[in-house]
């Protein structure tokens, strides 16, 4: 007998109409709806609770009680209707299996296939790469084919398929795979499905079952042989008008020539054309917001539930649900979003990097889990509480890493001790979470337990709500990554598709395998449902607006492809572009007659810019509206149609301000020399820096930036003009003098094993002390000698009668029994400046002091006594000879007049505390450039818009 | 069949197709209609009956894509409905005229092509084309693309340049670095040798044979004998010295230079100097043979000492880079990142080597390339043109007319030779396909320009060769003159050009102000006299004809880009750079910045301060500034990026400042959100990544600003009404650490050579040349940038230089090769002041009109602020909705046990309990149920035989041993006789029996969804049911707990059984009572 077809038509919804199908047809029976026997088979998951909510609610309506039918896709069919002879291997059997047959081929097997084959410790490489070759196998066995079949079919229908020694490799790598499995006494499911198809075994179990397909035009050949064994017991309800019988085969499957030439109608007031990918959001909210409107207009309403949207591309999902939520519209996107991405999966993986790297990087990355900072805030069990040690970790570390640039973790701590012994508490509590043993290798099954433990361990404390999304998210995650865990606890370890792995590796491999389920959101209050296009035609809301149509993504085309590109899918029949147009307009036409509103939304370019076509289901109309539609896409396409703004109300003018100053009850009365440098450069920066001491703070240097390695010169030379070395003349004494000191210091700071680049800018800072010692010898043997060394001094000066103190460390003071007194500052800066340049700028006869330095330094050396004839200088350590040495300032008294004045204008301003405006912006980041709005085009109106309302909290 | 086969079928039959076209390029002058040409020549193809899916067509950017695309359906589109864009069409394909019906055709064709269609960026194609041999060249399946300067290269780089130093010993790497910096020791090591592999990693990717790198061989060289002898004969010399003061001077200086063993020296002054130079005398007297024999040998060997040094740093660069490449290549591949680049690289390089290789190609790429349009020839670079050529000669060599060859392009714009492209490939091509002059087009009237600015162009370029500027580079000056016809104004625009100083005097800008000793010097990046003036002449341009037309204002770098567009924006002028403006242009975005800054770095009080200080700190809760308050608020952030991720975290916070905003930030607020979904998934552990990806980026703008400062390089394609140049004093100097040779200019590098200083190059003859020739490349670039530049402009050019300095002799100071110079020689007729601010050069009308319509403002097309009609959507009216959430009685075990004596709420860690299930235990489970499925009334119905329960006991567990099953019959027969059984499963009344009966029921929006193990259904005699009895088995033991804890344990499950049948059947909850079978135990009890 064959298979019963029945009609629905397309001018409803199809899901209400399969609904009354069963039950009136199928469940009248005793006692109620009775459909326990019915298998009905679905598209895709969605639609099956679907059918079952409108099921439900039809027997309730009715007054009857349901039993309701089991549901499935047509994906999970064949599994009904054969009895396999062996048990049937697994999704990680089968995984496992691959992986072990390709790597137990010989590379020069392999080599016409895969030139570059992953390396022998390379597991993810490998696995990624059975994954791939799997699927080219389910895909060819979804229409009957084994990789063997290929060249032979191809050469009885002419076609020429390149290549064909790959295809001898593919069928030895299948072989070998299926070997493994026989093995184990497993069967490969594409094997066991088609014998059963082969040896006509497909059979219902229960004498009373019936399949009903529902709507499923677009089942591949396994599915079809299967059902076609079981004829009789089949109903196929096809979603089209008895007009359209032409289209379907007996199975309800469509028939792709009859397809292609039929159009679509749609009004131009459907179709909504946007400049970029990313405004396709904006203008479905518009069309929603209209859809609601009109209905209002006409005393109806429009709530989220009835409002479906469709995605082109599911990647889109996230900002649509961003921008409908940002309108106050709850909206659900039925695939759920991808489980490797939920708080445990990231844990595991920065679990992983830490085992792997062992590096203060991974940890640092590791203690920003915020599961794993409730962890290490949560009590230990028995043992101090660390809980106070540990509190301000993140910045301990981040300075830490700062001072001394570790790359491993490995090495001793170093620093403080105090500190020492806080960040050693800290990495013993990350050690703990381990999975135990951490560093050996084991089969993938040994290591399921061990990394459930750790989770058991973070999670301990915590507990979930069912009422709280997260929560269920948190809860859906840890079931799942459980389940996989269990079932690779499950393998067999003897077995040699077992291969044994680092526990990093075997995280890794269990997070791939979780990148392959989603969380799914499951209902929960009327939202708006986004669904994939293949969705569309059985849904059931009123409103439907589709984004991304959009030639590639509706219909999805394959126009390049490592083995099998459309040309060989076609000559193989498979499903090819031209079946996939097919089924898109097909449902397409079966969307637009199904509902009230619909809008097809497509956008002219990438958000990259690159051109996009629309789709040409849009396009499958007569010639006149063909014209017209190109035209609008193509021609208005040529200007830059401004996005849409976020749907929220927003306010007049922008609060986004710089803080103003807050005046300080005492104004500052003391300032170090580097202040007024600072402050002539930017007053409000000043504020900032020194009024309020705000410091930026990272942990990404992997070497010493300029002030770390000008600090490690100036403690080398510091302790050099404390000890009697300053004496000494002879260059290369004092050249190994330096060089001892700085291996101390270095140690100190770096540790045994300094960062590679460390060790360079050391070498570096050692050739800059070879030549600075020899201008030190000639310094000595021109009559010079170091009299103070990095002195910190305070000097008071009186400006309009007040006292005001100067404080500041000068790092060397020479002095002649002749000529005087010099007073140095040393410079590590790459090349050598002379003071002038540094501390005036401007045009020759209209210099303005930028920095007051040396000149202050009079100040302060008067009170040594150092007075006299002084000279102001550098002493340069560049990165190269040239320029190193000493560079003097060179000022006449008329000039150090006029640094006075400049002085004494610094300490005036700073008693009236004026902080505002800030000024320029400088041309280095000092960590200050967001609070001072320094990439702001508009910066100035900024800065006078802050002067009313930038008032500090 | 297919569609575009049938298609064309049709086309054909209506009389399509026609002869075939021949190869062509064309040379296309600025504005000449490059784009429309290219169109047409696409729709030739298509009319003679090429199938759009053989037609690759390729452009440079994907705007240039846009348009030909764009184009190409438009005009037909056109034709279709109009009969002078028909006709116009008809003109420009040839052959006889286009009917409607036609151009329906082949619209209709190529609309049903739409995926096939290959007109796009040559990266787009490669890219394609390179999936397609994944496994061949080793790609990851899912490419990530970045640029060189994504924050994610830019951390590998750090990452290899780490790894690759820990590998070494010191003092090599120390000296390779010094080497690096010419014998300097830099502070940064990691950026030092970043910017130095950055910089050549194309190269030496080109390059990988080492030979290539040691093709120096220094000559010379003696032994230390044979060297003391040399300077003992120079000592002895001194004896025959002429009696000469500055010849005795110079060779005393010779001496002592030999001495000192300081051989640079020692060749760049005095009589070596002459020497090298092949000069015969010095200070007028002959160096004759004897003192050529005392000097040669030295000179030989300080020559032989100091190329051999370039020759270390040439190997030592070459060394470094690849152990960088040894380093970084697996990184990338690691992490499945591909650089643009690589995809070329690989294509040129790695495709596997066969004979039949395009047959392959074809056919993974799903089809010939029959007919093949280039865009942009001249920007080819030459591993580019590997992957093209076999393309194009495989249809060179078909000479049956059914494939045919298209160049178009400019090598007067050749201006991307720093990225690779060589103009020279164009001769190259033409002559390689002994292209007849037929098929050699140049186009050389402009659609864009006044006469005016093309008159100034002319002016320029029409003799540049000429220009008094160029004498030292004429070689290059003739070779770019070669290629330039006078342009030609098609449109009648008026126009205005001025070449015009800036004000004279103080220009602290030149100097290059950096960081200083510590990083706290402050050197403020202030704009000199020239960028305050050309933004004062912008802003008088730009109120001249009320913002009506764009006005593109074009520097050399990237850094005068930013401080004029700072400079024009003090000005308050609408401006924007190129590619658009930088997101972190907006307050609010940083205040999001800072947080997420603060999220990462607790102790970045900075940040923590501007956030507490902003709208944003509200939002996110923070009540202080204080440590904890902010390591509170750090927390909650990463919480949120951790479950939500940066794009929703984001968009909350913008939906709690909305109110804080204005239009602008609000845009810029989603544009962030946009980058952030685009950078998706991505680290939500270090929000820091994300700050930076942020910081550099820059956001299309959805309205151009009328007034856009960039890059020559980046206005490339670009077109504006006014065109004001602001940087043309720039020296025109080949800085290039290295210097590349080729053979040929379109072949391989055949030699690569640090560059060292002049002095040294004269040394060596291969260094001479190769200096030489890149020089000349350089010069020809310099020009076409320069032409670039002055092209862009549609009706008024301004071209903006800083006046003329005196020199201490009261001359004025010669600029030197720049572009100013160049533009002062050829257009300036009159005596130039030093004054400043002088028109040099004037021509047309000052008072110029602009056709340009006035520009769109930027205002955002949607109803903002209070305009948007009340929010969100109407509440369901009848309540069901669609989507319920589902309960299945299953799911609700175990929740009776008290967790911590929160009953709600289920312990995390006990959802990863890995105790494994007992299978057995399961499968039994299932047995039983299914056994009791065949029990009716036991007081009425036949019970099951042996026989029945063995069948099942088969099916449910296959396998099982025959023995335990008979037992298991055995105890079930036994446990259906028992005292329990013969209570439980009696009719008692009952109307109705259901087992094993699936239920689905809507309880209150949720969906209750299970099995019921076996009910009891009383009715009255109107049929409702009155009464219901249910029965749950189980096969769990009696714990500890008793019968009191097992029924905890199950009650929530009961309890969704008892909400099922009320609703099924309209009872209360009185009505239906449940009772849970120990079918082990036999033991029965009552809920
Ligand atoms: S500027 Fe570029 S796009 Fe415009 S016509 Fe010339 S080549 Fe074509």
């Amino acid at each position: 007998m064959p298979i019963t077809r029945h009609f629905l038509g397309w001018d409803g919804p199809a899901l209400q109409r399969a609904g009354v199908y069963l039950h009136e047809q199928l469940g009248q029976g005793e006692g109620g709806w009775d459909l326990a026997h019915v298998v009905a088979v679905v598209p895709a998951r969605r639609a099956g609770r679907r059918l079952i909510e409108i099921l439900v609610t039809q027997a309730q309506d009715q007054g009857h009680a349901l039993s309701p039918p089991r549901v499935v896709t047509a994906g999970g069919l064949p599994e009904l209707l054969y009895q396999p002879g062996k048990v049937v291997a697994g999704d990680l059997d089968a995984q496992l299996a691959w992986v072990a047959g390709l790597r137990g081929m010989a590379a020069e097997l392999l080599a016409d296939l895969l030139p570059h084959p992953p390396g022998e410790d390379d597991l993810p490489g490998w696995w990624a790469l059975a994954k791939q070759l799997r699927s080219l196998d389910d895909d060819l066995a979804g229409h009957m084919m084994r990789f063997k079949d290929v060249p032979g079919l191809c050469a009885e229908r002419g076609f020429d398929l390149r290549g064909e020694q790959r295809w001898d490799v593919l069928e030895r790598v299948g072989e070998a795979y299926r070997g493994v499995l026989a093995l184990q006494n497993l069967a490969d499911r594409n094997s066991a499905r088609r014998d059963a198809i082969r040896q006509e075994r497909c059979e219902l179990l229960d004498d009373d079952t019936r399949i009903v397909l529902i709507a499923t035009p677009d089942m591949n050949d396994v599915v079809a042989a299967m059902l076609g064994q079981v004829a009789d017991r089949v109903t196929a309800l096809v979603m089209a008008p008895d007009a359209h019988r032409e289209g379907f085969d007996g199975l309800g499957l469509l028939k792709c020539a009859y397809w292609e030439d039929q159009s679509v109608e749609i009004q131009p007031e459907q179709i909504c054309f946007v400049e970029r990918v990313s405004n396709q959001p904006g203008e479905l909210l518009t069309q929603v917001m209209a859809a609601r409107d009109r209905a209002r207009a006409e005393g109806e309403t429009l709530s989220a539930d009835r409002v479906t949207v469709g995605l082109g591309d599911e990647k889109f999902a996230e900002a649509v649900m961003r921008t409908l939520d940002l309108a106050g519209i709850p909206s659900r996107h039925a695939a759920g979003t991808s489980a490797d991405r939920s708080r445990p999966a990231v844990l595991l993986r920065a679990l992983g990097g830490f085992m792997e790297q062992q590096r203060h990087d991974a940890l640092a990355r590791l203690l920003r889990h915020a599961d794993i900072e409730a962890y290490l805030q949560s009590e230990q069990p028995g043992g101090e509480d660390a809980r106070p040690v540990i509190e301000d970790w993140l910045t301990l570390l981040d300075k830490y890493a700062t001072r001394h640039l570790q790359g491993k973790l490995t090495g001793a701590w170093l620093g403080r001790s105090d500190r020492q012994a806080k960040l050693k508490a800290l990495r013993d509590r990350v050690i703990g979470l381990l999975p135990v043993p951490p560093y050996e290798k084991r089969a993938l099954p040994g290591w399921s337990v061990p990394i459930a433990e750790v989770l058991q361990r973070v999670y301990a404390e915590t507990f979930l709500s069912e009422h709280d999304p997260d929560d269920r998210r948190l809860a859906q995650s840890l079931e799942l990554i459980a389940g996989l865990l269990r079932e690779q606890a499950e393998l067999d370890e003897k077995v040699e598709s077992c291969p044994k792995m680092t526990a990093a590796q075997a995280i890794s491999l269990t997070l791939d395998r979780l990148s392959d389920a989603a969380l799914a959101d499951e209902g929960g209050g009327p939202a708006v449902e986004l669904l994939g296009y293949l969705e569309l035609a059985l849904d059931d809301a009123p409103v439907l607006m589709v984004t991304g149509m959009n030639e590639g993504l509706i219909p999805t085309s394959r126009n390049a492809d490592a083995f099998l590109p459309d040309m060989a899918r076609s000559a193989l029949t498979m499903h090819d572009n031209a079946h996939r147009y097919a089924r898109d307009l097909m449902l397409l036409n079966a969307i637009t007659h199904s509902r009230a509103t619909v809008r097809l939304i497509a956008a002219r370019r990438s958000d990259e810019g690159d051109p996009l076509t629309p789709s040409r289901l849009l396009l499958a109309c007569d010639d006149e509206t063909l014209v017209n539609r190109v035209r609008s896409f193509f021609d208005e396409g040529q200007g830059d149609a401004p996005a849409p703004p976020l749907p929220l109300a927003y306010g007049d003018a922008d609060r986004f301000l710089i803080p103003r100053p807050v005046l300080r009850p005492e104004p500052i009365k003391e300032l170090h020399v580097t202040g007024f440098r600072q402050y002539l450069a930017c007053r409000y920066r000043f504020y900032l820096r020194y009024v309020l001491r705000l410091n930026s703070l990272d942990d990404r240097a992997v070497e010493m930036d300029p002030m770390s390695f000008g600090t490690l010169a100036h403690s080398v030379l510091q302790s050099f003009g404390l000890s009697d070395a300053r004496h000494e003349a002879d260059p290369r004494y004092i050249a190994e003098f330096l060089g001892d000191r700085l291996n101390e210091l270095v140690d100190r700071r770096f540790g045994r094993e300094p960062r590679s680049a460390v060790r360079i800018q050391v070498e570096q800072l050692r050739q800059r002390f070879d030549t600075f010692a020899l201008t030190q010898s000639k310094l000595i043997e021109a009559g010079w000698r170091i009299e103070h060394i990095e002195k910190e001094l305070r000097a008071e000066v009186l400006v309009d009668g007040e006292p005001f103190g100067i404080v500041g460390k000068i790092d060397r003071i020479d002095r002649h029994d002749t000529l005087g007194w010099r007073v140095y500052d040393y410079k590590t800066g790459d090349t050598a400046k002379p003071p002038e340049k540094t501390h005036r700028v401007g045009p020759k006869d209209d210099k303005t002091w930028v920095d007051l330095q040396l000149p202050l330094y009079r100040d302060l050396c008067a009170t040594l006594g150092v007075v006299g004839a002084i000279e102001l200088g550098y002493l340069n350590l560049p990165k190269s000879a040239e320029g190193a040495g000493p560079a003097f300032a060179g000022w006449g008294v008329d000039d150090l007049a006029e640094a006075v004045i400049a002085r004494d204008g610094v300490i005036v301003a700073l008693r009236e505390q004026k902080f505002w405006p800030p000024r320029d912006v400088p041309a280095y980041a000092d960590g200050l450039g967001r609070v001072c709005a320094d990439t702001v085009m508009q910066r100035q109106s900024v800065i006078a818009a802050s002067e009313d309302g930038g008032a500090l909290r | 069949m297919n569609l575009q086969d049938h298609d064309f079928d049709q086309h054909e039959a209506m009389g399509g197709g026609g002869g075939a076209l021949p190869h062509q390029t064309i040379r296309a002058s600025a504005g000449s209609g490059k784009t429309y040409k290219l169109s047409t020549r696409y729709l030739s193809l298509i009319r003679r009956g090429a199938k759009p899916s053989e037609v690759l067509a390729t452009t440079f950017t994907r705007k240039a894509a846009g348009e030909v695309l764009g184009r190409v359906i438009t005009l037909l589109a056109g034709a279709v409905i109009d009969k002078d864009q028909r006709d116009a069409l008809s003109d420009s394909l040839e052959g006889p005229r286009l009917s409607q019906g036609e151009c329906r055709a082949m619209l209709r064709a190529l609309t049903h092509s739409l995926h096939r269609l290959s007109i796009s960026t040559i990266d787009g194609f490669f890219n394609r084309m390179a999936q397609s041999f994944r496994y061949e060249l080793d790609l990851p399946a899912e490419p990530k693309l970045i640029d060189a300067m994504h924050p994610v290269a830019v951390r590998l780089r750090r990452d290899a340049i780490e790894a690759m130093l820990g590998d070494d010993d010191l003092p090599t790497l120390v000296t390779l670095l010094r080497q690096l910096h010419h014998d300097a020791a830099a502070r940064s090591v990691t950026e030092a040798i970043d910017s130095a592999v950055t910089g050549l990693y194309e190269v030496y990717r080109e390059a990988l044979d080492r030979g290539v790198w040691s093709r120096l061989e220094p000559l010379g060289l003696m032994d230390e004998d044979g060297l003391r002898e040399a300077m003992d004969a120079l000592d002895a010399a001194a004896a025959n010295l002429p009696e000469n003061k500055p010849w005795r001077k110079a060779y005393e200086e010779s001496r002592g230079a030999a001495a000192m063993r300081d051989w640079k020296r020692f060749v760049s002054k005095g009589i070596p100097k002459k020497i090298v130079e092949g000069g015969e005398t010095f200070q007028r007297l002959p160096i004759t043979e004897d003192w050529l024999v005392v000097f040669e040998p030295l000179v030989g060997y300080a020559a032989g000492v100091l190329i051999q040094r370039v020759a270390k740093q040439t190997l030592a660069t070459y060394d470094l880079l690849k152990r960088f490449d040894e380093h970084y290549a697996p990184l990338r591949r690691r992490q499945g990142v591909l650089l643009f680049s690589d995809i070329t690289h690989k294509l040129a390089h790695e495709m596997p080597k066969s004979d039949e290789l395009m047959q392959d190609v074809y056919f993974r790429l799903d089809g010939q390339v029959t007919h093949l349009l280039l865009d942009e020839f001249q920007d080819t670079s030459l591993s580019q043109w590997e992957v093209l050529r076999p393309f194009a000669e495989e249809i060179a060599a078909t000479s049956d007319g059914s494939r045919s060859l298209f160049c178009v392009g400019d090598t007067k714009q050749a201006i991307y030779g720093w990225r690779g492209g060589v103009a020279e490939l164009f001769d190259e091509f033409e002559d390689t396909l002994g292209l007849e002059d037929e098929c050699r087009l140049t186009m050389s009237r402009s659609y864009r320009s006044s006469a005016v600015v093309l008159e100034a162009v002319n002016r320029v370029f029409i003799d540049i060769a000429a220009n008094a500027v160029l004498a030292d580079e004429s070689g290059a000056a003739k070779r770019w003159q070669k290629g330039f016809e006078a342009h030609e104004a098609v449109r009648d625009l008026p126009g205005h050009v001025t070449l015009e100083t800036s004000t004279a005097g103080y220009n602290p800008a030149d100097t290059d102000g950096g960081v200083d000793d510590d990083a706290t010097d402050a050197v403020s990046e202030a704009a000199g006299a020239h960028e305050v003036y050309v933004a004062r002449r912008v802003k008088t341009l730009y109120e001249r004809d009320g913002g009506a037309g764009s006005i593109g204002v074009l520097v050399s770098r990237n850094k005068t880009a930013s401080r004029l567009i700072y400079e024009l924006g003090k000005l308050g002028l609408p401006v924007s750079g190129e590619g658009g403006s930088r997101l972190a242009d907006s307050p609010a975005v940083m205040a999001v910045l800072s947080a997420l800054v603060m999220a990462d770095h607790p102790g970045d009080t900075a940040s923590a301060f501007h956030v507490f200080n902003s709208p944003l700190g509200d939002v996110i809760g923070m009540t202080s500034a204080d440590p904890a308050s902010v390591r509170r608020a750090s927390v909650k952030i990463r919480r949120s990026l951790l479950a939500k991720g940066y794009a929703q975290t984001i968009a909350d916070w913008t939906r709690g400042v909305a109110g804080s905003c204005d239009a602008r930030s609000m845009k810029r607020l989603t544009q962030l959100i946009e980058l952030a979904d685009k950078s998706e998934p991505n680290d939500p552990l270090r929000p820091s990544w994300f700050v930076d990806l942020a910081e550099s980026a820059s956001v299309a703008e959805p309205s151009q600003s009328p007034i856009r400062v960039m890059t020559i390089h980046g206005a490339k394609g670009l077109e504006f009404d006014t065109v004001v140049l602001a940087e043309l004093d720039r020296k025109l100097t080949d800085r290039s650490v290295m210097l590349i040779e080729r053979d040929d200019p379109t072949g391989p590098i055949t030699g690569v050579y640090r560059n060292p200083d002049k002095g040294v190059r004269s040394l060596d003859e291969k260094l001479e040349r190769a200096a030489e020739s890149q020089r000349e490349s350089r010069v020809i670039e310099d020009l076409c940038s320069l032409y670039v530049a002055m092209t862009r402009a549609r009706q008024a050019l301004y071209m903006i230089i800083t006046p003329l300095e005196l020199t201490k002799t009261g001359k004025p100071r010669s600029k030197g090769l720049c572009f100013a110079s160049i533009l002062r020689e050829a257009l300036c007729e009159i005596e130039e002041t030093l004054d400043g601010e002088e028109v040099l050069y004037e021509f047309g009308e000052a008072g110029w009109v602009c056709t340009a319509k006035a520009m769109k403002t930027s205002e955002p097309r949607q109803a903002p602020a209070g305009k948007i009609r009340g929010r969100g959507l109407d509440k369901p009216t009848d309540g069901a909705w669609r989507s319920w959430p589902t309960v299945t009685p299953s799911s609700q075990a175990g929740l009776g046990d008290a967790v911590k004596g929160e009953a709600a709420k289920r312990s995390a860690s006990g959802l990863i309990d890995l105790t494994p299930q007992d299978l057995s235990a399961m499968r039994y489970g299932t047995m039983i149920h299914e056994w009791m499925r065949l029990v009716g009334f036991i007081d009425e119905d036949e019970m099951p035989g042996d026989e029945a329960l063995q069948q099942v006991a088969q099916r449910v567990m296959p396998g099982a041993d025959a023995d335990w099953v008979t037992a298991r019959v055995q105890r079930f027969r036994e446990t259906l006789a028992g005292p329990v059984a013969q209570a439980a499963l009696v009719r008692d009344g009952a109307n109705e029996l259901w087992r094993e009966r699936g239920f689905a029921v809507n309880d209150g929006g949720q969906l209750l969804q299970g099995f019921f193990d076996r009910v009891t259904i009383y009715r009255n005699d109107q049929g409702e049911a009155t009464q219901v009895r249910l029965i749950d088995f189980k096969t769990d033991r009696l714990g500890s707990g008793g019968e009191r804890a097992i029924a905890e344990h199950y009650r929530p499950q009961m309890r969704v059984y008892q909400r099922a049948l009320m609703k099924m059947l309209g009872l209360d909850a009185q009505a239906v009572t449940m009772r849970l079978w120990l079918v082990g135990a036999d033991c029965l009890i009552d809920l």
